[in-house]
Protein backbone atom coordinates (compact mmCIF):
# COMPACT_ATOMS: atom_id res chain seq x y z
CA UNK A 1 0.00 0.00 0.00
CA UNK A 2 2.01 2.87 -1.51
CA UNK A 3 1.39 6.25 -0.37
CA UNK A 4 2.31 10.16 -2.12
CA UNK A 5 2.47 13.05 -0.38
CA UNK A 6 1.89 16.19 -0.80
CA UNK A 7 3.90 18.82 1.73
CA UNK A 8 2.65 21.87 1.15
CA UNK A 9 2.84 25.56 3.17
CA UNK A 10 -1.03 25.56 3.04
CA UNK A 11 -2.04 21.92 2.90
CA UNK A 12 -0.56 18.34 3.48
CA UNK A 13 -2.12 15.56 0.88
CA UNK A 14 -1.84 12.09 1.44
CA UNK A 15 -2.53 10.06 -2.06
CA UNK A 16 -3.39 6.22 -1.28
CA UNK A 17 -4.88 3.81 -4.58
CA UNK A 18 -8.21 4.17 -2.61
CA UNK A 19 -8.69 6.99 -0.55
CA UNK A 20 -7.10 11.26 -0.18
CA UNK A 21 -6.90 12.95 2.77
CA UNK A 22 -6.53 16.45 3.18
CA UNK A 23 -4.86 18.58 6.42
CA UNK A 24 -5.14 22.32 6.29
CA UNK A 25 -1.33 23.13 7.69
CA UNK A 26 -1.81 25.84 10.33
CA UNK A 27 -2.43 25.94 14.08
CA UNK A 28 -3.13 28.26 16.55
CA UNK A 29 -1.73 27.86 20.37
CA UNK A 30 -4.73 28.12 23.21
CA UNK A 31 -4.09 29.83 25.94
CA UNK A 32 -5.11 27.93 29.93
CA UNK A 33 -4.39 25.43 32.15
CA UNK A 34 -3.22 22.51 29.91
CA UNK A 35 -5.45 19.50 30.92
CA UNK A 36 -8.68 21.44 30.85
CA UNK A 37 -7.54 22.65 27.40
CA UNK A 38 -7.51 19.22 26.02
CA UNK A 39 -10.85 18.13 28.16
CA UNK A 40 -12.36 20.74 26.56
CA UNK A 41 -10.99 20.76 23.11
CA UNK A 42 -11.64 16.82 23.10
CA UNK A 43 -15.37 17.77 23.85
CA UNK A 44 -16.19 19.59 20.77
CA UNK A 45 -13.93 17.35 18.70
CA UNK A 46 -11.42 20.31 17.72
CA UNK A 47 -8.31 18.20 16.75
CA UNK A 48 -5.10 19.43 18.93
CA UNK A 49 -1.80 18.62 19.59
CA UNK A 50 0.53 19.23 22.96
CA UNK A 51 3.85 20.36 23.30
CA UNK A 52 5.93 21.32 26.32
CA UNK A 53 2.51 22.51 28.17
CA UNK A 54 0.89 24.01 24.84
CA UNK A 55 -1.92 23.36 23.22
CA UNK A 56 -2.18 24.25 19.72
CA UNK A 57 -5.83 23.77 17.88
CA UNK A 58 -4.69 22.45 14.15
CA UNK A 59 -5.77 22.75 10.76
CA UNK A 60 -9.48 24.30 9.50
CA UNK A 61 -10.50 24.60 12.76
CA UNK A 62 -7.11 26.66 13.62
CA UNK A 63 -8.33 28.29 9.87
CA UNK A 64 -11.99 29.16 11.32
CA UNK A 65 -11.28 30.53 14.80
CA UNK A 66 -8.81 32.81 13.04
CA UNK A 67 -11.16 33.97 11.11
CA UNK A 68 -13.62 34.41 13.65
CA UNK A 69 -11.37 35.81 16.25
CA UNK A 70 -9.21 38.51 14.38
CA UNK A 71 -7.09 38.91 17.34
CA UNK A 72 -5.72 35.27 17.51
CA UNK A 73 -2.72 35.10 15.19
CA UNK A 74 -2.78 31.87 12.66
CA UNK A 75 0.64 30.50 12.83
CA UNK A 76 2.15 28.63 10.28
CA UNK A 77 4.27 25.06 10.19
CA UNK A 78 5.75 26.25 6.73
CA UNK A 79 6.23 29.84 5.28
CA UNK A 80 7.01 30.02 1.12
CA UNK A 81 7.27 26.58 0.58
CA UNK A 82 9.81 25.43 3.18
CA UNK A 83 9.85 24.77 6.83
CA UNK A 84 9.46 28.18 8.13
CA UNK A 85 12.18 29.75 10.15
CA UNK A 86 10.36 31.35 13.16
CA UNK A 87 8.21 29.14 13.85
CA UNK A 88 9.25 27.30 16.92
CA UNK A 89 6.11 25.22 17.35
CA UNK A 90 6.79 23.80 13.98
CA UNK A 91 7.89 20.71 14.33
CA UNK A 92 5.26 18.56 16.53
CA UNK A 93 2.41 20.16 15.06
CA UNK A 94 3.85 19.12 11.13
CA UNK A 95 5.06 15.75 13.24
CA UNK A 96 0.92 14.96 13.92
CA UNK A 97 -0.20 16.24 10.28
CA UNK A 98 1.79 13.51 8.95
CA UNK A 99 0.92 11.01 11.71
CA UNK A 100 -2.89 11.64 10.92
CA UNK A 101 -2.88 11.54 7.38
CA UNK A 102 -0.10 9.06 6.55
CA UNK A 103 -0.87 6.48 9.20
CA UNK A 104 1.52 4.03 10.27
CA UNK A 105 2.98 1.81 7.60
CA UNK A 106 1.93 -2.13 7.73
CA UNK A 107 4.99 -4.20 9.21
CA UNK A 108 6.52 -6.22 6.44
CA UNK A 109 5.28 -10.03 6.32
CA UNK A 110 6.58 -13.01 4.29
CA UNK A 111 4.29 -11.86 2.02
CA UNK A 112 4.92 -8.59 1.49
CA UNK A 113 8.79 -8.52 3.34
CA UNK A 114 9.19 -4.11 1.98
CA UNK A 115 8.59 -1.63 3.83
CA UNK A 116 5.49 0.38 2.48
CA UNK A 117 6.91 3.25 0.23
CA UNK A 118 6.12 6.38 0.77
CA UNK A 119 7.05 9.23 -1.98
CA UNK A 120 7.05 12.89 -0.85
CA UNK A 121 7.94 16.23 -2.38
CA UNK A 122 9.92 18.23 -1.83
CA UNK A 123 10.19 22.39 -3.78
CA UNK A 124 12.99 23.20 -6.43
CA UNK A 125 15.59 25.69 -4.98
CA UNK A 126 14.77 28.71 -5.36
CA UNK A 127 15.71 31.66 -7.26
CA UNK A 128 14.25 34.70 -5.40
CA UNK A 129 15.45 33.18 -2.11
CA UNK A 130 18.56 32.41 -0.47
CA UNK A 131 17.24 29.25 1.06
CA UNK A 132 18.20 25.76 0.73
CA UNK A 133 15.91 22.92 0.25
CA UNK A 134 17.78 20.55 1.90
CA UNK A 135 17.10 21.18 5.81
CA UNK A 136 13.53 20.89 4.66
CA UNK A 137 14.34 17.42 3.03
CA UNK A 138 15.66 15.73 5.53
CA UNK A 139 13.42 16.95 8.70
CA UNK A 140 10.69 15.87 6.30
CA UNK A 141 12.16 12.28 5.09
CA UNK A 142 12.94 11.89 9.11
CA UNK A 143 9.71 12.75 10.44
CA UNK A 144 7.96 10.12 7.77
CA UNK A 145 10.22 7.23 8.48
CA UNK A 146 9.55 7.84 11.87
CA UNK A 147 5.90 6.13 10.69
CA UNK A 148 8.07 2.99 9.42
CA UNK A 149 8.00 4.02 5.62
CA UNK A 150 10.65 3.42 2.58
CA UNK A 151 10.69 6.99 1.71
CA UNK A 152 11.59 8.67 -1.51
CA UNK A 153 11.69 12.37 -2.62
CA UNK A 154 10.86 13.88 -5.91
CA UNK A 155 10.49 17.65 -7.26
CA UNK A 156 7.07 18.78 -6.60
CA UNK A 157 6.98 19.93 -10.73
CA UNK A 158 8.22 17.06 -11.37
CA UNK A 159 5.34 14.89 -9.58
CA UNK A 160 2.65 17.47 -11.33
CA UNK A 161 4.30 15.99 -14.65
CA UNK A 162 3.89 12.37 -13.86
CA UNK A 163 0.40 13.21 -13.75
CA UNK A 164 -0.29 16.07 -16.19
CA UNK A 165 2.62 15.25 -18.84
CA UNK A 166 1.85 11.71 -19.37
CA UNK A 167 -0.15 11.95 -22.91
CA UNK A 168 2.69 13.80 -24.59
CA UNK A 169 5.19 11.66 -23.07
CA UNK A 170 6.52 13.48 -20.30
CA UNK A 171 7.68 16.25 -22.42
CA UNK A 172 6.55 19.78 -21.71
CA UNK A 173 6.02 22.26 -18.90
CA UNK A 174 4.84 21.50 -15.45
CA UNK A 175 3.75 23.98 -12.89
CA UNK A 176 2.35 23.50 -9.69
CA UNK A 177 1.14 26.34 -8.50
CA UNK A 178 0.99 26.33 -4.33
CA UNK A 179 0.45 28.90 -1.31
CA UNK A 180 4.10 29.74 -0.57
CA UNK A 181 5.89 29.01 -4.17
CA UNK A 182 5.75 28.53 -7.75
CA UNK A 183 7.11 25.49 -8.78
CA UNK A 184 8.29 24.48 -12.54
CA UNK A 185 9.84 21.96 -14.49
CA UNK A 186 10.78 22.05 -17.99
CA UNK A 187 10.50 18.21 -19.07
CA UNK A 188 11.82 16.34 -22.16
CA UNK A 189 11.16 12.51 -22.50
CA UNK A 190 10.80 12.19 -18.44
CA UNK A 191 14.13 14.45 -18.03
CA UNK A 192 14.10 17.39 -15.84
CA UNK A 193 15.91 19.95 -18.15
CA UNK A 194 15.36 22.79 -15.93
CA UNK A 195 13.22 23.12 -12.39
CA UNK A 196 13.23 26.32 -10.40
CA UNK A 197 10.56 27.86 -8.04
CA UNK A 198 9.60 30.99 -6.89
CA UNK A 199 8.89 32.23 -3.43
CA UNK A 200 5.71 33.79 -4.68
CA UNK A 201 2.42 32.02 -4.55
CA UNK A 202 -0.99 31.75 -3.15
CA UNK A 203 0.10 33.44 -0.28
CA UNK A 204 1.65 36.43 -1.66
CA UNK A 205 -1.65 36.92 -3.43
CA UNK A 206 -2.95 36.93 -0.10
CA UNK A 207 -0.93 39.07 1.63
CA UNK A 208 -0.66 42.10 -0.63
CA UNK A 209 -4.45 42.26 -1.06
CA UNK A 210 -4.91 42.32 2.67
CA UNK A 211 -2.36 45.01 2.89
CA UNK A 212 -4.10 47.29 -0.10
CA UNK A 213 -7.94 46.20 1.26
CA UNK A 214 -7.19 46.50 4.99
CA UNK A 215 -8.60 43.41 5.23
CA UNK A 216 -7.29 40.45 7.22
CA UNK A 217 -5.05 38.16 5.59
CA UNK A 218 -7.05 34.86 6.67
CA UNK A 219 -11.09 36.69 5.48
CA UNK A 220 -8.51 37.30 1.80
CA UNK A 221 -7.87 33.27 1.99
CA UNK A 222 -11.41 32.47 2.83
CA UNK A 223 -12.99 35.02 -0.09
CA UNK A 224 -10.40 33.40 -2.20
CA UNK A 225 -11.69 29.92 -1.41
CA UNK A 226 -14.99 30.38 -1.20
CA UNK A 227 -16.47 32.90 -3.03
CA UNK A 228 -19.32 32.05 -5.48
CA UNK A 229 -18.95 35.47 -7.37
CA UNK A 230 -15.31 35.32 -8.21
CA UNK A 231 -13.92 35.05 -11.47
CA UNK A 232 -10.32 36.48 -11.86
CA UNK A 233 -10.79 36.72 -15.21
CA UNK A 234 -13.68 39.17 -15.37
CA UNK A 235 -12.31 42.76 -16.31
CA UNK A 236 -12.53 45.94 -14.39
CA UNK A 237 -14.83 47.67 -17.18
CA UNK A 238 -17.31 44.22 -16.94
CA UNK A 239 -17.13 44.24 -12.98
CA UNK A 240 -20.00 42.30 -11.69
CA UNK A 241 -19.29 43.46 -8.05
CA UNK A 242 -21.34 45.64 -5.78
CA UNK A 243 -18.55 48.44 -6.10
CA UNK A 244 -17.63 49.60 -2.85
CA UNK A 245 -18.41 47.07 -0.97
CA UNK A 246 -15.34 45.27 0.68
CA UNK A 247 -15.67 41.40 -0.77
CA UNK A 248 -15.90 43.80 -3.87
CA UNK A 249 -12.53 45.18 -3.43
CA UNK A 250 -11.21 41.91 -2.11
CA UNK A 251 -12.29 40.18 -5.28
CA UNK A 252 -10.90 43.23 -7.30
CA UNK A 253 -7.69 43.06 -5.82
CA UNK A 254 -7.09 39.37 -5.98
CA UNK A 255 -8.19 39.84 -9.71
CA UNK A 256 -4.56 42.31 -10.08
CA UNK A 257 -2.61 40.35 -7.86
CA UNK A 258 -3.15 36.84 -9.60
CA UNK A 259 -2.15 38.59 -13.18
CA UNK A 260 0.84 40.16 -11.51
CA UNK A 261 1.70 36.41 -9.79
CA UNK A 262 1.16 34.67 -13.54
CA UNK A 263 3.28 37.48 -15.53
CA UNK A 264 6.34 37.40 -12.53
CA UNK A 265 6.47 33.61 -13.08
CA UNK A 266 6.34 33.30 -16.33
CA UNK A 267 9.25 36.60 -17.07
CA UNK A 268 11.23 34.25 -14.84
CA UNK A 269 10.79 31.04 -16.35
CA UNK A 270 11.65 32.78 -19.90
CA UNK A 271 14.78 34.51 -18.44
CA UNK A 272 15.62 31.33 -16.64
CA UNK A 273 15.62 28.81 -19.99
CA UNK A 274 17.29 31.27 -21.67
CA UNK A 275 19.86 31.69 -18.92
CA UNK A 276 20.54 27.74 -18.96
CA UNK A 277 23.16 25.46 -21.36
CA UNK A 278 22.23 22.41 -22.84
CA UNK A 279 18.42 23.16 -22.74
CA UNK A 280 16.66 20.90 -25.52
CA UNK A 281 15.30 22.04 -28.55
CA UNK A 282 11.47 21.35 -28.81
CA UNK A 283 10.79 20.80 -32.36
CA UNK A 284 6.88 20.54 -31.85
CA UNK A 285 4.69 22.22 -29.41
CA UNK A 286 4.26 21.04 -26.09
CA UNK A 287 1.39 21.80 -23.09
CA UNK A 288 1.77 23.83 -20.22
CA UNK A 289 0.26 21.60 -17.49
CA UNK A 290 -0.84 23.91 -14.33
CA UNK A 291 -1.89 22.30 -10.55
CA UNK A 292 -1.78 23.13 -7.02
CA UNK A 293 -4.37 25.10 -4.91
CA UNK A 294 -3.25 28.62 -6.27
CA UNK A 295 -4.80 27.25 -9.87
CA UNK A 296 -7.77 26.32 -8.66
CA UNK A 297 -9.93 30.02 -8.50
CA UNK A 298 -12.47 30.45 -11.16
CA UNK A 299 -11.04 32.01 -14.59
CA UNK A 300 -7.15 31.23 -13.53
CA UNK A 301 -6.68 29.90 -17.09
CA UNK A 302 -7.61 32.85 -18.80
CA UNK A 303 -5.79 35.03 -16.71
CA UNK A 304 -2.65 32.48 -17.37
CA UNK A 305 -3.58 32.81 -21.25
CA UNK A 306 -3.62 36.82 -20.89
CA UNK A 307 -0.41 36.99 -19.57
CA UNK A 308 1.12 34.47 -21.91
CA UNK A 309 2.80 35.69 -24.90
CA UNK A 310 4.11 33.10 -27.27
CA UNK A 311 6.27 35.17 -29.36
CA UNK A 312 8.88 35.94 -26.54
CA UNK A 313 8.43 32.83 -24.89
CA UNK A 314 11.56 30.52 -26.09
CA UNK A 315 9.33 26.96 -26.05
CA UNK A 316 6.51 26.26 -28.69
CA UNK A 317 3.12 25.74 -26.81
CA UNK A 318 0.60 23.93 -28.10
CA UNK A 319 -1.80 24.20 -25.21
CA UNK A 320 -1.90 25.93 -21.60
CA UNK A 321 -3.94 22.91 -19.50
CA UNK A 322 -5.00 23.02 -15.99
CA UNK A 323 -4.58 19.35 -14.59
CA UNK A 324 -7.92 17.56 -13.55
CA UNK A 325 -8.65 18.01 -9.58
CA UNK A 326 -5.62 20.12 -9.51
CA UNK A 327 -5.69 20.60 -5.79
CA UNK A 328 -4.57 16.78 -5.34
CA UNK A 329 -2.69 16.41 -8.88
CA UNK A 330 1.08 16.68 -6.84
CA UNK A 331 -0.14 13.85 -4.04
CA UNK A 332 -1.03 11.70 -6.78
CA UNK A 333 1.72 11.96 -9.05
CA UNK A 334 3.88 11.25 -5.80
CA UNK A 335 1.67 8.05 -5.16
CA UNK A 336 2.10 6.39 -8.93
CA UNK A 337 5.82 7.48 -8.17
CA UNK A 338 5.52 5.26 -5.02
CA UNK A 339 3.66 2.29 -6.53
CA UNK A 340 5.97 2.18 -9.58
CA UNK A 341 9.20 2.26 -6.80
CA UNK A 342 7.33 -0.53 -4.97
CA UNK A 343 6.89 -2.92 -8.19
CA UNK A 344 10.31 -2.81 -8.56
CA UNK A 345 10.99 -3.25 -5.70
CA UNK A 346 9.37 -6.73 -5.93
CA UNK A 347 10.64 -7.41 -8.59
CA UNK A 348 14.21 -7.47 -7.49
CA UNK A 349 12.95 -9.62 -4.88
CA UNK A 350 11.30 -12.28 -6.99
CA UNK B 1 119.31 74.56 44.03
CA UNK B 2 118.24 77.37 41.83
CA UNK B 3 120.73 76.62 38.80
CA UNK B 4 119.48 72.82 39.34
CA UNK B 5 116.02 73.39 38.83
CA UNK B 6 116.58 75.89 35.94
CA UNK B 7 118.65 72.68 34.30
CA UNK B 8 115.87 70.23 34.78
CA UNK B 9 113.83 72.72 33.06
CA UNK B 10 116.00 72.90 30.23
CA UNK B 11 116.51 69.21 29.56
CA UNK B 12 112.62 69.13 29.66
CA UNK B 13 112.06 71.20 27.16
CA UNK B 14 114.95 69.68 24.87
CA UNK B 15 113.89 66.35 25.28
CA UNK B 16 110.19 67.24 24.90
CA UNK B 17 111.26 69.09 21.45
CA UNK B 18 113.30 66.27 20.29
CA UNK B 19 110.41 63.76 21.11
CA UNK B 20 107.76 66.47 19.02
CA UNK B 21 110.42 66.67 16.06
CA UNK B 22 110.52 62.74 15.47
CA UNK B 23 107.02 62.45 16.12
CA UNK B 24 106.26 65.58 13.13
CA UNK B 25 109.17 63.45 10.75
CA UNK B 26 107.28 60.24 11.07
CA UNK B 27 103.98 62.05 10.76
CA UNK B 28 105.36 63.62 7.33
CA UNK B 29 107.11 60.40 6.11
CA UNK B 30 103.68 57.92 6.33
CA UNK B 31 101.86 60.85 4.91
CA UNK B 32 103.91 60.92 1.89
CA UNK B 33 104.78 57.21 1.61
CA UNK B 34 100.71 56.01 1.66
CA UNK B 35 98.76 59.31 0.82
CA UNK B 36 94.98 60.85 0.99
CA UNK B 37 92.86 57.71 0.13
CA UNK B 38 89.24 58.34 -0.28
CA UNK B 39 86.76 56.45 1.93
CA UNK B 40 85.89 53.44 -0.27
CA UNK B 41 82.22 52.08 -0.19
CA UNK B 42 81.81 48.25 -0.73
CA UNK B 43 78.71 47.78 -2.68
CA UNK B 44 77.00 44.14 -2.11
CA UNK B 45 75.87 43.44 -5.65
CA UNK B 46 73.14 41.45 -4.95
CA UNK B 47 73.51 38.21 -6.78
CA UNK B 48 69.84 36.96 -9.05
CA UNK B 49 68.44 34.23 -7.94
CA UNK B 50 67.63 32.07 -10.64
CA UNK B 51 64.42 29.25 -10.86
CA UNK B 52 65.55 25.58 -9.95
CA UNK B 53 63.86 23.68 -12.59
CA UNK B 54 62.50 20.19 -10.52
CA UNK B 55 60.33 17.69 -11.84
CA UNK B 56 56.81 17.95 -10.52
CA UNK B 57 54.39 14.72 -9.84
CA UNK B 58 51.40 14.57 -12.30
CA UNK B 59 48.16 16.43 -11.40
CA UNK B 60 45.20 17.11 -12.88
CA UNK B 61 44.77 20.75 -13.98
CA UNK B 62 41.36 21.27 -12.72
CA UNK B 63 40.85 20.55 -9.36
CA UNK B 64 37.23 20.94 -8.59
CA UNK B 65 35.50 20.90 -5.07
CA UNK B 66 35.24 17.77 -3.07
CA UNK B 67 31.70 17.32 -2.34
CA UNK B 68 31.24 14.42 0.95
CA UNK B 69 28.74 12.96 2.42
CA UNK B 70 28.01 14.04 5.91
CA UNK B 71 25.98 11.72 8.83
CA UNK B 72 22.67 13.79 9.12
CA UNK B 73 21.28 14.01 12.80
CA UNK B 74 18.20 15.45 12.53
CA UNK B 75 15.96 15.03 15.32
CA UNK B 76 12.17 15.43 14.27
CA UNK B 77 10.69 17.18 17.52
CA UNK B 78 7.65 14.76 18.52
CA UNK B 79 4.05 16.06 20.25
CA UNK B 80 3.58 15.09 23.68
CA UNK B 81 -0.19 13.96 22.99
CA UNK B 82 -2.29 14.75 19.69
CA UNK B 83 -5.61 13.92 18.65
CA UNK B 84 -6.35 15.27 14.49
CA UNK B 85 -9.21 13.90 12.32
CA UNK B 86 -8.33 14.90 9.06
CA UNK B 87 -9.63 17.62 7.34
CA UNK B 88 -10.99 16.72 4.28
CA UNK B 89 -11.04 12.40 3.39
CA UNK B 90 -12.18 11.68 -0.23
CA UNK B 91 -12.89 7.93 -0.49
CA UNK B 92 -12.75 5.93 -3.41
CA UNK B 93 -10.37 5.08 -6.25
CA UNK B 94 -7.95 7.53 -6.87
CA UNK B 95 -7.15 8.20 -11.16
CA UNK B 96 -3.96 7.44 -11.69
CA UNK B 97 -1.84 7.87 -14.94
CA UNK B 98 0.88 5.36 -13.29
CA UNK B 99 -0.07 2.77 -15.68
CA UNK B 100 1.16 5.04 -18.94
CA UNK B 101 4.02 6.39 -16.56
CA UNK B 102 5.42 2.87 -16.47
CA UNK B 103 4.83 2.40 -20.17
CA UNK B 104 6.57 5.34 -21.07
CA UNK B 105 9.42 4.66 -18.85
CA UNK B 106 9.53 1.15 -20.24
CA UNK B 107 9.88 2.41 -23.88
CA UNK B 108 12.41 5.58 -23.11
Amino acid sequence: MSVGLDCGTSFYIAARAKKIKKQRNAFLTVEGETSQVKRMLARQKIPYVEKSGKVHIVGQHAFNYAQIFSTSTLRRPMKSGLLNPTENDALPVLNAIVGEILGKAKNPTKAKPNKEVCVYCVPAKPIDENREVSYHEDVLKTIIEQYGYDVKVIEEAVALGYEGLVDSALTGVSISMGAGMCNVAVMYQGMTALSFSVARGGDWVDENVAMDTGSPVAKVTSIKENSNTLDISKSHIENIYDEGSEEANILIALRSYYGALINYLLTNLKVQFEGVENVPNFPEAVPIVIGGGTSLVKGFVDVFNEQFDQDIFPIPIKEIVLIEDAHTAVSRGCLSEAMLVEEENEESDS
Amino acid sequence: MRELLIEWLLNYLLISLVLWQIGFILHLLLKNHYGKRSKEIYKTIPSTPTAVEVELPNRNKDIGVVDVNVKKHIVADKPTDFKIDSDETIDGSVKLQKDKLKELRSGL
